[in-house]
């Protein structure tokens, strides 16, 4: 009996840990945007939160997800093309989003197990304007979607990226995704 | 105006008459795409060329805090509604909420230019009777894209529909046209960043617009708590049917 208790403790305090550990890692990434967002030159922000924003996510899901069924049908080189060119356009798009300082609060609330991994609430709370909710879904340790007020970042990219590779096929995705890219840099 | 809203109606019935619909609760079913993707691109266009240069020059032109008021006092007009369907869906706090909101603003917040009811924690629930609808059991339903009015479902059209005939209900013989002009205006004011982001981000703006709609309204359906197991289990579906 006593052996099954310390399973149980040990159990509870990996969970314990994980939520902290999960809190903690968005707290620290909020705080980095805060800080980027005091850069004036898109290109200094991009550097400035490039490293935060790769250790974070989990790019090769994304890619998966986002692409659809016919990820696994593409050349390995194409994949790869893909994901950093989606590397890319994250990173820009932070940079490009949190471009005032001091910008927007962040307030984190909690992490929370669920069947598939972690989320973390927490809310964004413009300088005008009403917070929006931001939840942080983790699975093996990295984030692998975000949802802002119930819209989720990867729902979206799966129907819009989905929608082109139907439409027009991967090389036309990447295409139009690395305008986007070079768009989200370009300074105003 | 009778000639929107009989072809709403007509599409409704068309729509809603068709077979049961297979699949997920508040998933997407875009049973009318050709259609709807038509619909999107020619209210985009005048949108681009008529709404977005007004609804700019609007946000340049009027203090902040004037735009505000407008917003406040539409939504104050809109509180009524919620407060009804909110307890039509079993909540009575939340329903109690958008009333007390509604009296709190319409009197010390000078007719609902003001909204003094948020600072005091009582925040805007914003119940419908789509929503409404959804609580009662009606969780599929078709994706139709309206011209002029947007994104929609036959579910919430009704309640789309009434939404924008809220002002003039509510004002009786008060009511001036010039306000409808100016609760579209300041409506589309108030989305200008929302569409700027859309058009920054979206390769495809229908299916971005049309899947952010649905997840919006799922999350305003279970009141911003939706399953969290659904959106794990969304994506672990897929990559195992890949595997």
């Amino acid at each position: 009996m006593s052996r099954l208790w310390g399973c149980c403790l040990v159990v509870a305090l990996s969970w314990a840990h994980a939520e902290v550990g999960e809190l903690g890692e968005i707290q620290a990434f909020h705080r980095s945007l805060q800080a980027m967002s005091a850069l004036s030159a898109q290109v200094d922000r991009e550097a400035a939160i490039r490293s935060d924003v790769l250790a974070l996510y989990d790019f090769d899901r994304i890619a998966r997800v986002s692409v659809g069924r016919i990820w696994r049908d593409l050349p390995t080189s194409q994949q790869d093309e893909f994901v950093a060119v989606l590397k890319d356009l994250i990173v820009a798009t932070y940079a490009r989003r949190f471009d005032r300082h001091p910008g927007p609060q962040f307030v984190e609330f909690e992490a929370e197990s669920v069947r598939g991994g972690v989320v973390v609430r927490s809310e964004v709370r413009p300088e005008e304007g009403v917070p929006v909710r931001l939840d942080y879904f983790f699975s093996g340790g990295k984030v692998f979607n975000v949802a802002a007020d119930g819209v989720s970042d990867l729902s979206l990219r799966r129907a819009d990226y989905g929608s082109v590779v139907k439409g027009s096929g991967m090389i036309a995705l990447l295409s139009h995704l690395k305008r986007k890219v070079q768009e989200a840099r370009r300074e105003e | 105006m009778r000639y929107r809203n009989s072809l709403v109606l007509s599409l409704m019935v068309s729509l809603g008459g068709c077979a049961t619909l297979e699949g997920d609760d508040y998933a997407v079913y875009d049973t009318q795409e050709e259609f709807n993707r038509w619909s999107y691109d020619f209210s985009d266009q005048i949108d681009r060329a008529v709404l977005v240069p007004v609804a700019r020059g609007y946000q340049k032109l009027v203090p902040d805090v004037a735009e505000r008021g407008v917003a406040n006092f539409f939504s104050n007009l809109r509180a009524l509604p919620s407060a009804m369907n909110g307890l039509l869906q079993g909540k009575p706090r939340a329903g109690g909420t958008d009333f007390t909101r509604f009296l709190l603003n319409t009197t010390v917040g000078v007719g609902g230019l003001f909204d003094p009811a948020s600072r005091a924690g009582l925040m805007d629930q914003e119940e419908d009777f789509g929503q409404t609808l959804a609580v009662w059991g009606w969780r599929k339903s078709r994706f139709i894209y309206i011209p002029f009015m947007g994104p929609t479902t036959v579910r919430d059209l009704p309640s789309a529909i009434v939404g924008s005939y809220v002002p003039r209900l509510i004002l009786g013989s008060d009511y001036h046209w010039g306000l409808s002009v100016l609760d579209v205006v300041n409506t589309r004011a108030g989305l200008l960043t929302t569409t700027e982001m859309r058009d920054a981000s979206a390769l495809d703006p229908y299916a971005f617009t049309r899947d952010g709609y649905i997840q919006r309204r799922k999350y305003l359906i279970y009141d911003g708590e939706p399953p969290l197991d659904d959106l794990f289990d969304e994506f672990d579906d897929f990559e195992s049917e890949d595997e």
